[in-house]
């Protein structure tokens, strides 16, 4: 067993770690890199990095590293297209691989199946995200599975505190958290309330407090109304609603709060009646948030990472082994449909577009294609989740490949799509 | 590690990034359509003359109609009709259009001028916004500032007392398109541009734009984002867009924004990979400037709280080439980490997960 969890850590490391050394996304490395290289070289703290600050303050010390061997008279060298050096765009990606190698080791601990922490380890999807996108989703979700691991232990404050973590990295962090402080207040366990959300402005302060030096109006749009899908810019949306309406919201669309409303009320219903567990009730709201999250909002890619370590957790505390198998799939379907359909072949790696698959890529309403095949897998994903538990079924690849193929036949090739 | 991150802050040798901020507008102008200054009655015909190939007949009484019968050719096909007019730019004269031309065409306006010194020069430029457009089979109304159109192609001319003397209309046919198109002006003017110079940073008043002179213009080859931070106030179908214009180009553009209930503050990003457009309204083709333009609605109140201009010199490979076979292997040999090397390890896990089961 030791030799097993040793060899696929090992090739799980050494895939991330050869893909982060030449690939990345060439805009957002180029956010990291610019922002860690203001500090760097000009000593300037930057107010206005583009994601939340846990971020940044990961990335400094990391890149701290990369400042020695520089200061030592390291040259870097650039790799065709890309923004950052190539040692400089592993290093901003360190974090983010320790993160999976984390989530890898809580899982196989608390599943003890090293089949679970594999499906994470070696989805193409997650390696794709930290390796070879430079996304940090990994990081958030580390926290988020330690908060998840906590409360089947019972340690609900430090679960609070994993959770808040995990959501002052990327706001998904912030719904299992919200879902427990609405359960405390409905049971009337007030002191518990309060301490939970001691622990969360708490660390929220403590966090952005060096943030308010660039204003307070700049904090409130720049993060708290941006990040709480309240800006005011009408940008791009991967969602199936902007896909098929041709509308253009400021972050999400108003149904997003109806989700939110129904996933809070069912997450009530689901604690009084049934007998479910804590964690079980929370990891299957969570799951349904995540869901949610995609359809309503601008869907960024990424995200559909969220509930692959979820699903697995929940596949582990419900014997739904199918679920398990699912996600496998599921992160490589999504790794093959994000790459050909959002991106292209070779846009991480060269860092520049170009199609190299003609037929796959390139291709018209390739988002409203992504976007259904995406919805079918969630959708199948839902049942897995609600139903019976049932084994992983071949002929799920099938009808998605089924749902792929109609897609594309009437969108890409027919073009029929009402925008 | 926070012990290394605090005392190599600011030791790299390197010198890629930078940030300007920026928190005092040298100037800053509200801009709004003001009186009509020139308008075409349509009256004439023989003011007007056509040329090009293809059949064309241009009737004009009290709007212009340009009937086009374009045969089949291998080469691209052009009618003009051009117009002396006489319309100075000291009066920062916005053009506007209202006309409909076929689908399956394209079309646009262009401009000649003479300076004081009756210098000739010409006022249009291929990238306008002007150029080359589709015709849409319905109507639509277009409009440009003509001191920008005259700047753009002339960078270092004075344009001070010069005059635009002559205009074209034209309808293109790409190659091998043919049959019967149209062109139908109803209407054609100039307004002059209307300026309300504001006090230190913020302005009152009912504008389409506001221009805010940030100062001399500034190298663009490594410019990177730009934040600005507004406050805005308007109709309640306000949009927006923001550009940064150094010279009479645009820099950088940004999202277009919409007013929000929470607050009327916004920290708009500008970037060089958003420009898509330019603004009705331009600064100074000496300065470099933030021009807030409304899409639709009208901007009542504006303040200026900030501009951080961010450059990063972003360098590639030396020698970088990037031919389609290199890119080619290169994605297969990134596929065989994402994809085969994994597919090879689930494999050997296959045997793994048994003996655990």
């Amino acid at each position: 067993m030791k030799t097993r969890v040793w060899a696929s850590l090992l090739v799980g490391l050494i895939v991330r770690i050869e893909i982060a050394s030449f690939a990345g996304h060439p805009t957002d490395m180029g956010f990291f890199t610019y922002s860690a290289r203001l500090y760097y070289e000009t000593g300037r703290f930057d107010t206005l990095f583009s994601s939340l600050p846990l971020l940044y303050y990961i990335q400094l010390l990391f890149y701290s590293v990369y400042a020695i061997v520089r200061d030592a008279g390291f040259s870097d060298t650039f790799f065709l297209y890309h923004s950052s050096y190539m040692l400089e765009g592993l290093i901003l990606r360190i974090p983010e691989i320790l993160a999976d190698a984390g989530i890898f080791y809580l899982l196989l601990k608390f599943t003890g199946k090293l089949r679970y922490a594999a499906f994470y380890l070696l989805n193409p999807f997650t390696i794709y995200l930290t390796a070879a996108w430079g996304m940090y989703d990994s990081l958030m979700m580390l926290p988020l599975v330690a908060g998840f691991i906590l409360v089947s232990r019972n340690q609900m404050r430090f679960a609070s505190l994993a959770f808040v973590i995990s959501g002052l990295i990327k706001l998904f962090g912030i719904i299992p958290f919200g879902l427990m402080a609405i359960d405390n207040i409905a049971k009337k366990r007030f002191k518990e309330f309060g301490i939970q959300l001691g622990i969360g402005l708490g660390l929220s302060l403590i966090t952005f407090a060096p943030y308010f030096a660039g204003g307070l109006e700049n904090f409130y749009v720049g993060f708290v109304l941006r990040f709480l899908g309240g800006s005011g810019a009408l940008s791009r949306s991967y969602g199936i609603i902007a896909a098929f309406s041709g509308l253009r919201f400021t972050g999400s669309t108003p149904l997003i709060w109806l989700a939110g409303a129904v996933v809070v009320s069912a997450f009530i219903i689901d604690r009084r009646r049934s007998d479910r567990s804590m964690l079980k009730t929370l990891l299957l709201w969570s799951i349904v948030a995540a869901v949610s999250l995609e359809i309503f909002t601008q869907a960024e890619p990424q995200w559909l990472s969220w509930v692959i370590p979820l699903s697995i957790l929940y596949a582990f505390v419900a014997q739904k082994d199918g679920l398990a198998n699912f996600t496998y799939f599921f992160g490589t379907a999504s790794t093959f449909l994000s790459i050909t359909l959002l991106q292209s072949s070779t846009y991480l790696v060269t860092g520049v577009g170009s199609v190299v698959f003609s037929g796959l890529e390139g291709l018209p309403n390739s988002i409203a294609l992504s976007d259904v095949t995406v919805l079918s897998m969630l959708l199948m994903m839902l049942g897995y989740v609600f139903l019976k538990p049932t084994k992983f079924k071949v002929e799920l690849i099938a009808l998605t490949a089924l749902v792929y193929l109609q897609a594309y036949f009437w969108f890409s090739i027919m073009r029929l799509i009402p925008v | 590690m926070a012990v290394p991150a605090v005392f190599l802050r600011s030791t790299l040798p390197q010198s890629t990034v930078s940030q300007i901020d920026i928190t005092q507008a040298v100037s800053l102008h509200g801009v709004s359509l003001g009186p009509l200054i020139w308008s075409e009655g349509f009256k004439n015909a023989s003011s007007w003359t056509v040329s090009g190939s293809g059949s064309a007949v241009l009737q004009v009484n009290e709007s212009l109609s340009l009937n086009i019968v374009f045969p089949s050719r291998t080469t691209a096909q052009a009618i003009t009709a051009y117009h002396n007019i006489s319309i100075s730019l000291d009066q920062s004269p916005i053009i506007t259009a209202r006309l409909q031309v076929s689908r399956g065409v394209s079309y646009g306006l262009r401009f000649w001028g003479v300076t004081k010194d009756n210098k000739s020069f010409t006022a249009w430029h291929e990238g306008s916004a002007l150029q080359h457009r589709p015709g849409l089979g319905a109507p639509e109304i277009i409009s440009a500032s003509l001191v920008t159109e005259s700047s753009i192609p002339n960078p270092t001319l004075s344009l001070t007392g010069a005059r635009i003397t002559r205009m074209a209309l034209y309808v293109e046919a790409g190659p091998l398109i043919a049959g019967a198109f149209s062109l139908y002006v109803s209407n054609l003017r100039a307004n002059s541009a209307q300026l309300t110079k504001a006090n230190q940073n913020e302005v009152n008043g009912n504008f389409t734009a506001l221009v805010a002179d940030l100062g001399p213009t500034m190298a663009t080859t490594t410019l990177y984002q730009v934040f600005v931070g507004l406050d805005i106030k308007g109709s309640f179908d306000l949009s927006y867009v923001p550009y940064l214009t150094v010279g009479a180009n645009v820099a950088a553009q940004g999202y277009t924004y919409v007013t929000k209930i929470a607050t009327t503050y916004e920290l708009a990003l500008l970037s060089p990979l958003l420009v898509n457009s330019s603004p009705l309204f331009s600064g100074s083709v000496h300065s470099s400037s933030l021009v807030v333009s409304a899409r639709t609605g009208m901007i009542s109140f504006f303040r200026l709280d900030s501009v951080s201009i961010r450059f990063f010199a972003q360098q590639t490979a030396l020698g970088a080439s990037l031919d389609h076979l290199t890119a080619r292997n290169l994605v297969f040999y990134f596929f065989i980490f994402l994809f085969v090397i994994l597919v090879a390890m689930v494999i050997l896990v296959v045997k793994v997960f048994k003996d655990e089961d």
